[in-house]
């Protein structure tokens, strides 16, 4: 498997993809974006990411069934990913953990700190 | 015959000239929206870039805020939509930046002077835009809308508070939330869940107040108290919660009180969750009760929720199970106990503990 | 002879000539008024989008927590990708429960593979009475899907549904279609007024939208368009104006009495008080919502049913005249029974508008409509087959009356239009307006007749018949009509049931449930 590069980001909230992927972008990463969980699965199987940033709430494949999917599977399951999402209560917030997520952001966000939680998980 | 023809004739010309008029509505609606659609999305095309690098905190030199800042009029009308709806997304600079935005082109200003508008749609789209803008100084102002006779602009004024997060608005929420005069019975000022959530948003500040609100007299004050303190984990609640659950009317209330004490309290709650265990108790309040008793965890309350895995009610004998589970190794001594033993407790004990392996082998390694 | 006929042709003509016209004048004209109510409706609905933010009710914990109930009855073809768009609406705490009524088929096992479903010894409550024996409760095995899989030996689509609300642990339940493909938002919408009015909301419905010709990619509708066929395309534009607009209206004059099964929301306390669906009854969720609104006038209590316009519930409508037959037939029939079972609320100031108002309007307005309807027709074309009338006055007639029903259709494309505009292309604008035309020659005397038919076996009590429409499931064919390769099959008569009753189905704007099915179909 060749070195992934790349940084793989699902939301169906085009505001939100566009934003996190400018904001990436900018800070040197390359970033791969999708607005639905079915085709940000396909391409994590495809091209296993070095990170998944995931919207938990998306219609189809939620975030959390992608992360789900990705821990069951060789290829992805050590890819970090940081979920993304309204929720911020607690048993959610396990949920998201207990399914394997590296990291959460909830939303409304800040874009720095988005970056600096991405750059912490990668520089492990 | 009544209807002569002259009438019908009449009759179908003026059918087929409401029907061309439909039509050509219909079909103007149509067209209208498209070009409204296809402007908007190419102003906003030139320029998204721009308000990208605003909200995602990119412009360090402001360099794009002072271009977005200098649009015309029309070009500002198009791109407006794109920074309230990303303004209602970010938060930290980037969200001052994008509300600074929305305040150099006047729209603060305009919006405060909507506050008073007569149209109750106008209030609440103004207060809308000021809590997404996070503008402080529309804080009194919208504190008074939490009494204004439209249940829609309450609803936003206390979204908006929700979203300053200022606590010195924090009893006037909780008072809002009450049977108000002038409202009809059973209809509090505001939702609870808008109220709750509103307090939840302006975080510890609110704690103080909340914990007085334990005291009014109004049920729905009380309700709201009690869901923000459940949900926030405020420690301060917790003494003027176990007043109030001995008081509390409200079934309601008195679950999420429960929920309160599972979470924020000890042993000293158990006697009082346990009185509700009696089964002359509706279910719904045993079962809350049995949940708190599972989240406190001491052998004491172990001990009073073995007994329910044999109870008439079998939800009640399910959650009493389902709480044993979750209690660890005291718990499971006493499931094991009751597999032992026989009949209907077995079972749920049985079945409990089923699940409960499950849940642990579903966990990813 | 031929001059009796006559005699008495022109004694009936020139007694009902007047009142035939008026009526046709008041029914349009009553729709017009609902359609009015409804536009209020939309307009506060778009109006409030602005600032109620969808994603923070998605997220708060103090929405009450939906329990959505599927009863199933050999569904093999759709029931996976349904249980996994269901699984995977927008919502903070929701479960679903698939009641599996004894199928025949690999519904069950095609279950069992994808969620790995293991069995558990889980006692389900009794708090509705049910007539089946449960088999069995299965979950996934990783303990963590909210999802329950109930079996029991088959007894009707009522009884499953009860099973499920017995089964059920959360304070809302919603009753939906196994081959309903709901939006998103759908489940967080219709449980809005649940939180916006908690004390008072006992039920919701939620709008029902023809899903043949939609693109539907992993049980989401993510392209709609107008269906291929005529007759379903005939039968969108009947749903807008009918089930759209007619309960948007009808919900904002807080008359609303008719929930559809496809798409319901109940509070489960409720629901247990009122004893569950009736086993004795055709249409039951209509039945269902009358016994709510008897029970909450008759304690006196302030209560609330309403309808949400917005998000949707996408289902299959029926392509064959066979099937859409069997479906008017049983709804009428159903409307008819239950409508007479509480016709002793009817003008009795005690049920207040539902009494008053809205209970004579179905009697008249939708009940004898077809009746009344097809009786004029006939006594129009007599007088002119006898000579009565003359060519012109008959056409004139004819269209004056069929083209106002045209014109209120062409309004309620406008409203949509104006609100919702969920058909994108233009085309499918034009086929709709079409549509609205071509609905008053022919299909509306064809569902009319159909539909006294329906009243009539009601009325008889004869023995319920039913067809089946097999599912090819929407997966299979992405973009066309999966009701293209329907086939309707005529069932085994149903043993042991109630002559009034028989296996049940809702009446509703729903496709049309199996029950018992020789054929399945071609994969």
């Amino acid at each position: 498997m060749t070195g992934s590069s790349h940084i793989l980001v699902a939301d169906d909230d085009a505001d939100i993809r566009d934003l996190v992927t400018f904001k990436l972008t900018q800070s040197g990463y390359t970033v791969e974006a999708y607005s639905d969980g079915a085709s940000a699965w396909a391409a994590m199987t495809e091209r296993p990411p070095r990170l998944a940033l995931l919207d938990v709430m998306m219609p189809g494949l939620s975030g959390l069934d992608v992360l789900r999917k990705a821990r069951e599977s060789a290829a992805t399951t050590n890819v970090p990913v940081i979920l993304l999402t309204a929720r911020s209560r607690d048993v959610d917030v396990e949920d998201g953990f207990a399914c394997g997520a590296t990291d959460y952001v909830i939303k409304p966000f800040s874009p720095r700190e988005l970056v600096h939680r991405v750059a912490a998980v990668l520089g492990r | 015959m009544i209807s002569s023809t002259g009438l019908l004739v009449a009759s179908l010309t003026a059918l087929a000239a409401v029907a061309v008029l439909l039509v050509a509505l219909t079909v103007q609606a149509r067209a209208l929206r498209r070009r409204r659609e296809r402007a908007l999305a190419s102003v906003q095309g030139r320029r998204r870039h721009l308000v990208l690098e605003v909200a995602s905190g990119e412009d360090e030199d402001r360099a794009a805020w002072r271009e977005l800042a200098e649009l015309s009029r029309r070009e500002w009308r198009g791109m407006r939509p794109a920074v309230i709806g990303l303004l209602a997304k970010v938060r930290g600079r980037p969200a001052t930046e994008l509300g600074a935005l929305l305040s150099a082109y006047g729209e603060l200003d305009a919006a405060r002077a909507r506050l008073n508008s007569r149209w109750a749609g106008r209030r609440a789209r103004a207060a809308y835009l000021l809590g997404l803008a996070r503008d402080v100084r529309s804080r009194d102002h919208l504190a008074a809308l939490l009494t204004d006779r439209s249940g829609d602009v309450r609803f936003v004024a206390a979204r908006a508070l929700g979203q300053l997060g200022d606590p010195a608005v924090a009893p006037a929420l909780l008072a809002a939330s009450a049977q108000l005069p002038g409202l009809r019975p059973g209809h509090p000022g505001l939702p609870a869940w808008v109220a709750a959530e509103a307090l939840l948003g302006i975080g510890a500040g609110a704690q103080d107040a909340v914990a007085e609100a334990f005291g009014s007299k109004d049920a729905h004050v009380r309700a709201v108290a009690a869901q923000v303190a459940r949900f926030g984990s405020y420690p301060v609640s917790l003494t003027p919660a176990r007043v109030c659950i001995l008081f509390e009317p409200e079934i309601g209330t008195k679950e999420t009180l429960m929920g309160l004490l599972g979470a924020l309290g000890d042993a000293s709650d158990v006697p009082v969750l346990a009185a509700y265990l009696h089964p002359l108790v509706p279910a719904r309040l045993r079962r809350a009760a049995i949940a708190a008793l599972g989240a406190i965890g001491t052998p004491e309350a172990a001990g009073r929720l073995a007994p329910l895995l044999d109870d008439d009610d079998r939800s009640v004998a399910t959650a009493a199970g389902q709480a044993l589970t979750a209690m660890g190794v005291r718990g499971q001594d006493l499931l094991d106990a009751a597999m032992a033993g026989a009949g209907a407790a077995r079972r749920v004990a049985a079945a409990c503990l089923h699940l409960a392996r499950l849940r642990a082998e579903g966990v990813p390694a | 002879m031929i001059e009796v006929l006559r005699w008495v042709v022109e004694r009936a003509l020139a007694a009902c000539d007047g009142p035939i016209l008026v009526y046709f004048l008041l029914i349009n004209t009553s729709y017009l008024v609902l359609m009015i109510a409804a536009s209020v409706d939309f307009a506060s609905h778009l109006r409030r989008r602005t600032w109620v933010d969808r994603d923070a009710a998605a997220a708060s914990p103090m929405v009450p927590g939906v329990s959505l109930i599927v009863p199933a009855y050999n569904e093999q073809s759709g029931i996976v990708s349904s249980v996994e768009s269901l699984l995977s609406l927008r919502h903070p705490r929701h479960e679903v429960i698939v009641v599996d009524d004894g199928s025949t088929d690999d519904t069950f096992a095609a279950l069992v593979r994808r969620f790995e479903l293991v069995g558990v010894d889980r006692e389900i409550a009794a708090d509705v009475p049910v007539q089946a024996d449960i088999l069995g409760v299965y979950v996934p095995d990783d303990g963590r899907t909210r999802l329950t899989v109930v079996r029991k030996a088959n007894s009707g689509k009522t009884d499953a549904v009860n099973t499920g609300i017995n089964a059920s642990t959360q304070q809302l339940v919603a009753i939906v279609d196994a081959d309903s493909v709901l939006d998103p938002d759908a489940l967080i919408a219709v449980t809005e007024p649940f939180v916006v009015d908690p004390v008072r909301t006992v039920a919701t419905g939620g709008v029902i939208r023809a899903a043949n010709g939609c693109t539907i990619l992993d049980g989401r509708v993510v392209g709609v368009s107008a269906p291929r066929q005529w007759l379903a395309r005939i039968q969108v534009v009947e749903y807008l104006r009918a089930f759209l607009m007619g309960r948007s209206g009808w919900s904002r004059l807080n008359g609303l009495i008719l929930i559809s099964g496809a798409f319901g929301v109940f509070r489960r306390d409720v629901l247990v008080d009122i004893g569950g669906l009736d086993h004795g009854s055709l249409g039951e969720d209509f039945e269902l919502v009358m016994r709510i609104h008897r029970l909450f006038k008759e304690r006196g209590e302030d209560y609330r049913v309403s309808f949400v316009s917005e998000p949707v519930c996408w289902t299959e409508v029926p392509v064959t005249r066979a099937v859409l037959r069997r479906q008017r037939m049983r709804w009428h029939r159903g409307l008819w029974e239950v409508l007479w079972k509480y016709r002793g609320m009817v003008l009795n100031p005690r049920y207040g508008r539902i009494g008053m108002v809205v209970l004579p309007w179905f009697w008249l307005f939708e009940l004898a409509a077809p009746a009344l309807e097809l009786g004029g027709l006939v006594l129009v074309l007599a007088a002119f087959a006898l000579g009565l009338l003359d060519t012109t006055y008959a056409v004139l007639f004819m269209a004056v009356a069929y083209g106002y029903a045209a014109v209120i259709n062409l309004s309620a494309l406008a409203i949509e239009e104006l609100t919702f505009h969920r058909y994108p292309r233009w085309k499918d604008l034009a086929i709709c307006m079409v549509a609205s035309l071509l609905e008053n020659f022919g299909y509306r005397q064809m569902t009319a007749l159909w539909r006294c038919q329906g009243a009539w076996d009601g009325i008889r009590g004869a023995k319920a018949v039913w067809g089946t429409m097999t599912r090819t499931g929407f997966h299979l064919t992405p973009g066309r009509d999966a009701a293209e390769r329907h086939s309707a099959t005529e069932p085994d008569p149903t043993t042991g049931a109630d002559a009034a009753a028989g296996p049940d189905a809702a009446a509703g704007p729903q496709a049309e449930r199996g029950a018992r099915s020789t054929r399945e179909a071609a994969a």
